[in-house]
């Protein structure tokens, strides 16, 4: 009975596997997929990770020499420590140039001159600091404020929103006649004493200080007596014009650069000198 | 560097077994005895660099894959669908099966069932010996155990099998 019983299990069991055979189709299907994917994965040759890196050494080397250059150049375009005679100077200049092509309009390019002016000017204290007088620099430093001061007359006069003050000066004048103003008197009458007074007002417009621009009127007495003049300054505002706003700006880099910089060149001590002697052998003939 | 008629070598001889353990394991259900298979031979395709014959034999490498997937898959797939005794013989009964054939079926599902119940270790056993067709030594190989242990548990887990069957044998007597 055990065994009978045994051998029907067994029976069962064997008939329940045959159940669980795979089918045919299924099997040759996954074959084929297997297949597919293991020549994906081994016969495709692979590539070590630095060999696909090696593959774009073209692509890697340039853009490592471009941001390399990039660094190199903002560096040196930002340092006042790269002065003439530094390995990154000319790139500092070439960089400086090709802004220059931007500035299109004459305020651009007198703001551009005018930095390029003070940019020199710092590069100059630097040298100076080491002991160091670059002639070249100062040189160029001049050149690039007349520069500055020339193409800044080409600035359109439009106004800002800054003030000025305008001073006025009126002259109210009391001349005695002259000849011709006096009328003609018969010989024999009494002299007159003629003590018109003919007011003349000459304005005189005097612009604010340290611009380039003055002008003046000059006043001829016309009389040949002395006259007596009384001087009234009167102060009015008006809003700046951009062309004012530039020359004033130009004005300051050069106070400064004549200040500092300007007399350090051997030629400009010569030819100081020169004109101190000048002087003191006028002087002396007086 | 690794061959395809090795692999397909190995795929020939133990995909049945595979097969028919992953069958009974998913409660018969057979697309999704088919899809787990196929991913567990990708799978071994992608280790197949790895695989040491030296190490251990082909059948037991694939078995430690099946039932790590296996694990994994009824991990995230707790849902397990059962069935009744009853409705498995309605739905096998067919009205032109004789009486006899219809007594086979009703069994079949009964031990079906009976596995289904069984606890891990023993099933798996079971199913490695009637569906994947190893032998006690193989098994031993596969599951790193006793082959006299194996014997002993298998033929205890059959007592319990047959046990199944007693109620419907007294039915049809």
């Amino acid at each position: 009975m055990e065994t009978n019983n045994h051998e029907q299990l067994e029976k069962i069991l064997n008939s329940i596997s045959q159940d669980a055979k795979p089918d045919k189709n299924f099997e040759q299907m996954l074959k084929v997929k297997l297949r597919e994917r293991f020549h994906t994965q081994y016969e495709t040759p692979r590539i070590p990770f630095f060999q696909r890196i090696w593959r774009f050494k073209t692509q890697i080397t340039a853009t490592f020499v471009l941001v390399i250059f990039s660094s190199t150049t903002i560096y040196a375009y930002g340092n006042d420590n790269v002065t003439n005679g530094s390995i990154l100077y000319p790139l500092k200049i070439s960089t400086e140039k090709v802004e220059e092509t931007f500035a299109t309009t004459p305020e651009a390019k007198s703001n551009y001159y005018k930095k390029m002016a003070k940019r020199r000017m710092r590069e100059l204290a630097v040298l100076e600091r080491k002991g160091v007088i670059d002639e070249k620099t100062i040189k160029e430093t001049d050149n690039l404020i007349v520069r500055a001061s020339t193409i800044a007359l080409a600035v359109p006069e439009e106004e800002i929103d800054e003030m000025i003050e305008v001073k006025t000066v009126k002259k109210t004048r009391n001349p005695a006649p002259t000849r011709i103003e006096l009328p003609m008197a018969a010989p024999s009458s009494t002299p007159i004493q003629l003590m018109k007074e003919i007011p003349t007002t000459t304005t005189l417009s005097i612009r604010e200080e340290n611009t380039a621009e003055k002008v003046e009127t000059k006043v001829e007495t016309k009389a040949e007596t002395k006259v007596e003049t009384e001087l009234e300054t009167e102060v009015t505002t008006r809003k700046k014009t951009k062309r004012e706003k530039a020359m004033e700006e130009i004005s300051e880099v050069r106070a400064e650069f004549d200040d500092k910089f300007y007399k350090r060149t051997k030629q400009n001590i010569r030819e100081e000198k020169i004109e101190d002697k000048k002087d003191e052998i006028r002087d002396t003939s007086r | 560097m690794p061959n395809f008629e090795e692999f397909n070598k190995y795929y020939e001889e133990h995909m049945p077994q595979v097969y028919g353990y992953v069958y009974m394991r998913t409660n018969r259900n057979k697309a999704l005895a088919e899809d787990i298979v196929s991913d567990i031979f990708l799978k071994a395709i992608e280790k197949f660099e790895q695989y040491n014959g030296e190490k251990g034999a082909f059948k037991s490498w694939i078995f430690q894959i099946t039932k790590n997937y296996l694990i994994d898959y009824f991990r995230s797939n707790k849902n397990k669908s059962s069935s009744s005794i009853d409705d498995l013989a309605n739905e096998l009964r067919d009205p032109n099966d004789t009486k006899q054939a219809a007594q086979e079926e009703i069994e079949k599902e009964i031990i079906k069932e009976a596995i289904e119940t069984l606890p891990d270790n023993k099933k798996e056993l079971i199913l490695l010996r009637y569906f994947s067709g190893y032998s006690y030594e193989e098994i031993a190989e596969i599951t790193k155990d006793n082959e006299n242990n194996i014997r002993v548990v298998i033929h205890r887990t059959l007592q319990d099998l047959k046990r199944k069957l007693e109620p419907i044998k007294y039915q049809s007597e």
